[in-house]
């Protein structure tokens, strides 16, 4: 950032004094360089201490005290390198205690003394090409998942996509026979991995006509065949969400429960989640505690936002898909379960016309 | 934007040339002796450098390191470093632009405290730590060397006198062969201390037991010099941080290094720990008006004594602090192109003294102030009138006559002393056993300052402002000079970059200086730091509630806290945990020690709060005043346990 | 290979099962070496432990000594070396002077010696509970453990500790003045071999210790700063809040930006592989230049600072710490546990590995 222009307009725009002004450049030196720069959406020359300055000048002079507050005290920025950090700790914090544990159960050992068997580390090479790893969006990660763990997985065993074709599937498999030696191998157990999980809607719900959707129905819909050939009998599916929110993580649990309830055969007989990084519960934005900022949701809004995809979540997103209220941003994107304000960018059709701070890119279902 | 004020240690400038470029060459003409013969003391016996942290011991020690000193000769005709060249020569460690010693610096870490807790006997301790001082020297000026692109394999020692026999069993005469040897006693010997579990006694190698003595070998090293001829170095060996070895280990280390028949120079580093049992009163100023307070510089036939922190007051030792804070202030602007770009590198024209003045409405209430003062204290009009007199002239003589409101203040202080009828030099203002006033009120600079102090907390007039006060209010240290100065550069930058006036009021100096000695001392975290604030807290409030009395008994103010000399050798001589508090306290310059002050028939110890305390309470940077008390008042600020509790 | 990739961590039910089905038998004998200090969570493992029947059950306890510590917090101690010797009736509280004269660093010296006399005959396991044994305690404790772990093959070695971040904030060490090795974790740190080393430090940054990394950064004085920030962790901004707190100090250290990095932060084995990932790479891309060194210093949550502890004893490398010279705790209040012990245990030598008397 050029500092001296930055000043000159922080003070012009937010009335600092100068005291205040020291103060909050050294933050904003300092958080551009650590983190926010980074941001994927940025380019040269209009980076986070630009698009902030454009960003506060859409609120009245008022407003604008709070609205950097909340981005000062409040904002979750998870840098490439943290994100990295969940890539590379998935596989020894989450995978391969699952993976030790089923080895004991086949072998009957406790878990504690598995290693002692000389026959342990076999068994457990065996599981683990067994399982299956499968993105479920670009945020997975899925190359830098594969290079955390090249000694360890074959890229045989990683799908980039759910979105595979029945040719691809079948090479899976022959694949897996080839490596293990066996004509007759299946696959015991499968991680569907992807980045975020905001309200769980995305991944699984019930619409209000009864019928099931999300990402997870759409994978067990794709091709059903391959359950039965590719997979053992009693295979388990593991779904794993490197940050998800406090609300998530309970939600996505009783829903899918709920869901095995009512599809039984249509659905999958052992699921399981995991998270790499649980949000606390206090990151939400709060009518009481964040009282002037969550004004502002409500002041500054645009409608025309509400696209059919964002309507899902409810009736409105001042503060984000589902009303979430998160304060987060991911450094190749922000999820849209974040307060509308810092995403959102429209002209004004029904409402505000809303300058994001973190512009969002649509992804693909 | 790098701050280089920031970077406190001058240790985090690694590299020479940048270390180079920030050393003012002030601190080595005032520290390292003013005549040619006290100089050679440095060299020819023991020396002990005594100061406080940040007082600037260590960054003399990195100066005359061997690499440094070449590096700084390479550039001996860059403007920059010619004084600092010459300064060096002054000092004899240069001579003809070529270097005279071959200088080290050994930090005495753990690594050397902890042969002290050997399961062994003393004797076989002390062997074994000064074999390690010594083989760590002999590599250290080796890696010097090296460090300064010196082929070693054609450097060589010049053994002592009959010392012919010895050099075999230092290795040999040549660099390679004593490095070699130095290596093998030093794994050794550290393979002892790092053990989790120590050999016994009878189980030590010979490499670690065995007789290795080089520095009753070693008379000089003889070094190739830029490749064109050979160089005769005195060695020097400096060893820093010394107040960490245990007492018993420091005497004898001591004892060890003050025999005349050693020929390499040998420094010792420390800490003023003021409470060390007779260590402290070796040095005392002949000045007895004042205290005792140390000499600068004490030679004696077997030691030599710098200390860097005296306590004085002396204008003289102010003045040359205040040049050094220029110098170093100078130099660092220097490296920040934001302001050398734009020529201002002189921190002091940045810092207004433009006096700053009360509101009108402030002026207006305090002039009612001091007239209900006057009927209250039934003062004649007339009276008041002449000291009114009194202080106009004072304030035109001293080219004050702006400051209305401090002309104020002084007759409302004028007043109540007159009322007090109490001789203005009495520092116990509160005893009344005379009646008449033995000499007429005056209105002098110690009324003026203390009407300024009484503005400061009345009506937030600034009362620290200005190079000078903020160089006073650093005392002596230049890493609390630094301290203050880093923040002042940074909203000088910020208003460079805004198209400002370069420059800061009396006020916001003020309020830079009040915060930074704020948070220097929430930021303490040394042992019993919490303990410590306690207690300059404690006298903080007492320091400031009598300055503030109405007739400024004490003039500018006090700033400092007595009590009889009597009890503190009783608390010295204790192992209470006040001793420890007070010993912690001055360590770190949270406040300074003046013992054996006169006053009134009796003698005082006095407390004199550090800068930063100063700073942070609005009292004054004036020395002097003190409040008196007793050692069972401290313990109750410090809230430590009362001894025999 | 790391000698702990595969380490066994358990915790929770895991945890229970393992100490009723594997320690909980007549043929085992069990040392629980523990602090008996006012830490509230000295006593939680031995009153799990107390629970166990069958097993033989002996107690050192260790009592850190620190010189003026106030009367409130030895109460505490004294009242918690009591019950632990009610939970384990055959054991013996020992004293251990953290600090000798001159505020010399001792502990671990005294620590060693106290374990060089201890007779492991017949033992069949040995139980480290660090929850209340500060750093230069149970560092060189484990050393020496694992160092009589191989002497005895058989011997199993674990250690415990009752995770209470809660507590932990709530216990500030007032620090000593000093930087210092851990004993018996020197590396080569120091050795005029190692001096032209490039040098690498990576201290655990921790709210409120700014002053004390500064100080062992004196002492390191490293070419290179790798700061390592929890992550992930129960406060997802903390990774920011201590860069500022740290921004002074990191732009005095010239830590470039991308040289974070990260640890999660209740998993000591993520910080063990992290750290000895890093080593083995500088180790490949030093040897042409003279080697290379990395210095450790850690800092904050007890389960964190074991992984570092597997780190360095894995690679032998050095390990710099300011020892505490007492304890402040912060808010005025009883220091209570803040709920129920979770405790969690790292077997770190013996059967679980393929070592036993047995196979």
């Amino acid at each position: 950032m050029n500092e001296s222009l930055t000043i000159r307009a922080l003070e012009r725009v937010m009335k600092w004094d100068d005291e205040a002004i020291v103060k909050e450049m050294t933050w904003l030196r300092l958080m551009s360089q650590f983190k926010y720069d980074s941001y994927r959406d940025y380019l040269g020359g209009v980076r986070f201490s630009e698009c902030l300055i454009d960003w506060l000048q859409q609120f009245q002079q008022e407003d604008r005290q709070a609205a950097y507050d909340y981005i000062r005290q409040q904002l979750i920025f998870i840098s490439y390198p943290e994100m990295q950090h969940l890539v590379n700790w998935f596989f020894p914090a989450c995978v391969e205690p699952i993976l030790a544990s089923s080895v004991a159960a086949r072998l009957s050992v406790p878990q504690y003394l598995l290693w002692s068997r000389e026959t342990a580390a076999g068994e457990f090479e065996l599981a683990l090409r067994k399982t299956l790893f499968v993105g479920l969006s670009d945020g997975a990660r899925m190359d830098m998942l594969r290079r955390a763990n090249e000694k360890r997985i074959s890229n045989e065993q990683v799908l980039v996509t759910t979105q595979v074709n029945e040719s691809k599937w079948q090479d899976v498999l022959k694949e897996l026979r080839k490596d293990v030696k066996d004509n007759a191998a299946q696959f015991s157990r499968v991680f569907l991995v992807d980045d975020f999980v905001g309200s769980g809607k995305t991944l699984l719900r019930r619409e209000e006509n009864g019928t099931w959707t999300g990402k997870l129905k759409k994978f067990r819909d794709e091709h059903p065949g391959i359950f039965a050939t590719h997979f053992e009998a009693n295979w388990t599916l593991h779904v794993h969400h490197y940050v998800c929110s406090h609300e998530a993580s309970e939600r996505v649990r009783t829903t899918a429960a709920e869901a095995q309830k009512e599809l039984g055969p249509g659905w999958f007989d052992n699921v399981a989640f995991s998270y790499g990084l649980i949000l606390p519960e206090s990151v939400r934005l709060d009518p009481n505690r964040d009282s002037a900022f969550w004004d502002g949701t409500e002041k500054y809004y645009d409608a025309a936002i509400e696209t059919d995809a964002i309507r899902v979540g409810g009736k409105t997103a001042k503060r984000g898909f589902g009303e979430c209220g998160l304060p987060l941003i991911l450094e190749h994107n922000t999820p849209n379960n974040s307060v509308a304000l810092l995403w959102a960018e429209s002209n004004g059709e029904k409402g505000h016309p809303m300058r994001p701070l973190f512009r969002r890119a649509e992804r693909h279902w | 934007m790098e701050n280089p004020f920031l970077k406190r240690a001058t240790e985090h400038l690694r590299d020479d040339d940048a270390f180079l470029a920030i050393i003012s060459p002030e601190p080595l003409r005032h520290y390292l002796g003013r005549t040619d013969a006290d100089r050679q003391a440095l060299f020819d016996r023991l020396a002990r450098l005594l100061g406080q942290p940040g007082s600037g011991k260590t960054t003399i020690a990195r100066l005359l390191e061997y690499s440094t000193l070449a590096a700084l000769l390479r550039k001996r005709n860059v403007p920059d470093f010619r004084e600092l060249a010459k300064a060096l020569a002054d000092c004899q460690v240069i001579a003809e632009d070529r270097p005279k010693v071959l200088g080290c610096r050994l930090p005495m870490e753990a690594d050397y405290r902890e042969f002290w807790e050997l399961p062994y006997p003393p004797e076989l301790k002390h062997q074994l730590f000064v074999a390690m001082i010594q083989c760590r020297a002999v590599l250290a000026w080796l890696r010097q060397l090296e460090n300064a692109q010196v082929d070693l394999t054609k450097v060589s020692i010049v053994p002592k006198e009959d010392s012919e026999a010895s050099v075999g069993a230092i290795g040999g005469r040549g660099a390679v062969e004593l490095r070699e040897k130095a290596r093998r006693v030093e794994a050794a010997l550290y393979n002892i201390g790092g053990a989790v579990l120590a050999p016994s006694s009878n189980n030590l190698s010979s490499d670690a037991a065995g007789a290795y003595h080089p520095f009753d070998v070693i008379e000089n090293f003889v070094v190739p010099y830029e490749g064109v001829e050979m160089l005769t170095l005195q060695p020097l060996l400096m060893l820093d941080d010394a107040h960490q070895l245990h007492p018993e280990q420091y005497r004898l280390l001591k004892k060890w290094l003050m025999r005349r028949e050693l020929k390499i120079g040998r420094w010792l580093l420390s800490r003023l720990d003021a409470l060390e049992s007779g260590e402290m009163l070796d040095a005392v100023s002949a000045d007895i008006s004042e205290g005792t307070h140390f000499r600068r510089f004490t030679v004696t036939r077997d030691v030599t004594e710098v200390v860097f922190q005296t306590g004085s007051s002396r204008q003289q030792e102010r003045r040359f602090f205040r040049t050094m804070a220029r110098d170093m202030a100078r130099r660092y602007l220097d490296r920040m192109p934001l302001f050398r770009d734009v020529r201002l590198t002189d921190l002091g024209t940045m810092l207004t003294s433009d006096t700053p003045r009360i509101a009108s409405s402030e002026m207006k209430q305090l002039a009612e102030a001091v007239d209900s003062s006057r009927e209250r204290l039934r003062i004649p009009q007339k009276k008041a009138e002449e000291l009114g007199t009194l202080v106009s002239d004072y304030l035109r003589n001293s080219a004050h006559e702006q400051e209305s409101d401090v002309a104020l203040a002084m007759q409302s202080i004028l007043l109540h002393r007159f009322a007090n009828r109490v001789p203005q030099e009495a520092l116990f203002a509160d005893l009344e056993d005379d009646l008449e006033p033995s000499k007429p009120l005056a209105a002098d600079a110690t009324v003026y300052e203390g009407a300024r102090l009484h503005l400061y907390h009345q009506f937030n007039r600034p009362f620290v402002y200005g190079m000078d006060a903020v160089c006073d209010a650093a005392a002596e240290n230049p890493e609390q000079f630094l301290w203050f100065a880093a923040e002042l550069v940074e909203h000088l930058a910020n208003r460079i970059q805004r198209r400002r006036r370069p420059e800061l009021s009396a006020r916001q100096q003020q309020e830079i200086l009040h915060s930074r000695a704020s948070k220097a001392i929430s930021d303490w975290d040394f042992p019993d730091s919490p303990a410590v604030r306690r207690l300059v807290q404690g006298i903080a409030d007492r320091c400031k509630k009598r300055s503030l009395e109405p007739n400024a008994p004490l003039g500018a103010g006090a700033c400092a806290f007595g009590f009889l000399q009597t009890e503190f050798d009783r608390v010295a001589q204790s192992n209470s945990p006040l001793a420890q508090v007070l010993k912690f306290a001055v360590a770190y310059n949270a406040i300074t020690l003046i013992p054996n002050y006169p006053c009134k028939k009796r003698t005082w110890c006095l407390l004199e709060l550090g800068g930063f305390v100063l700073v942070r309470n609005g009292l004054t940077l004036k020395r002097g005043g003190f409040v008196e008390g007793t050692a069972n008042e401290l313990m109750t600020m410090a809230n430590v346990a009362r001894e025999g509790a | 290979m790391n000698r702990w990739h595969r380490c066994i961590k358990l915790e929770g039910c895991a945890l229970d099962e393992f100490l009723r089905d594997y320690i909980d038998r007549r043929e085992r004998s069990l040392l629980l070496i523990a602090g008996a200090g006012f830490d509230p969570r000295s006593t939680s493992i031995a009153q799990r432990l107390a629970t166990l029947d069958l097993v033989k059950k002996r107690g050192l306890f260790l009592r850190e000594e620190r010189p003026g510590a106030p009367a409130k917090l030895r109460d505490m101690a004294d009242i918690n070396a009591g019950k632990l010797s009610e939970y384990i009736t055959d054991s013996e509280v020992v004293e251990i002077p953290i600090f000798a004269a001159g505020n010399a660093v001792v502990g671990g010296r005294e620590v060693a010696k106290l374990l060089a006399q201890q007779d492991f005959g017949g033992l069949t396991d040995v139980l480290l509970d660090i929850s209340a044994l500060s750093t230069g305690v149970f560092f060189p404790a484990v050393r020496m453990l694992l160092a009589e772990a191989e002497r005895r093959p058989g011997l199993n070695v674990h250690v415990v500790v009752d995770e209470q971040p809660a507590t932990d904030h709530r216990i500030i060490g007032v620090a000593s003045d000093h930087a210092t090795p851990v004993h018996g974790f020197k590396g080569r740190i120091g050795l005029d071999e190692t001096g032209n080393h490039a040098r690498l430090w990576l201290p655990q940054l921790v709210l409120h210790r700014r002053q004390t990394l500064e100080r062992i950064y004196g002492t390191v004085m490293p070419d290179d700063v790798c700061p390592i920030l929890p992550f992930p962790c129960s406060d997802p901004r903390l990774p920011d809040k201590l860069v500022e707190e740290y921004r002074e100090t990191l732009e005095a250290w010239r830590v470039d930006i991308r040289n974070f990095l990260y640890a999660a932060e209740n998993d000591p084995l993520d910080l063990y592989n992290t750290i000895v990932r890093v080593v083995d790479t500088r180790v490949r891309v030093f040897a042409a230049v003279g080697g290379s060194l990395v210095t450790l210093s850690p800092a904050g949550g007890k389960l964190l600072s074991v992984g570092s502890l597997l780190a360095a004893l894995d690679r032998d490398l050095p390990v710099m710490f300011v020892e505490s010279i007492g304890y402040e705790i912060l808010n005025d209040g009883p220091l209570l546990l803040q709920g129920p012990p979770k405790i969690v245990h790292l077997w770190l030598a013996g059967e679980a590995y393929g070592h036993s008397e047995k196979n």
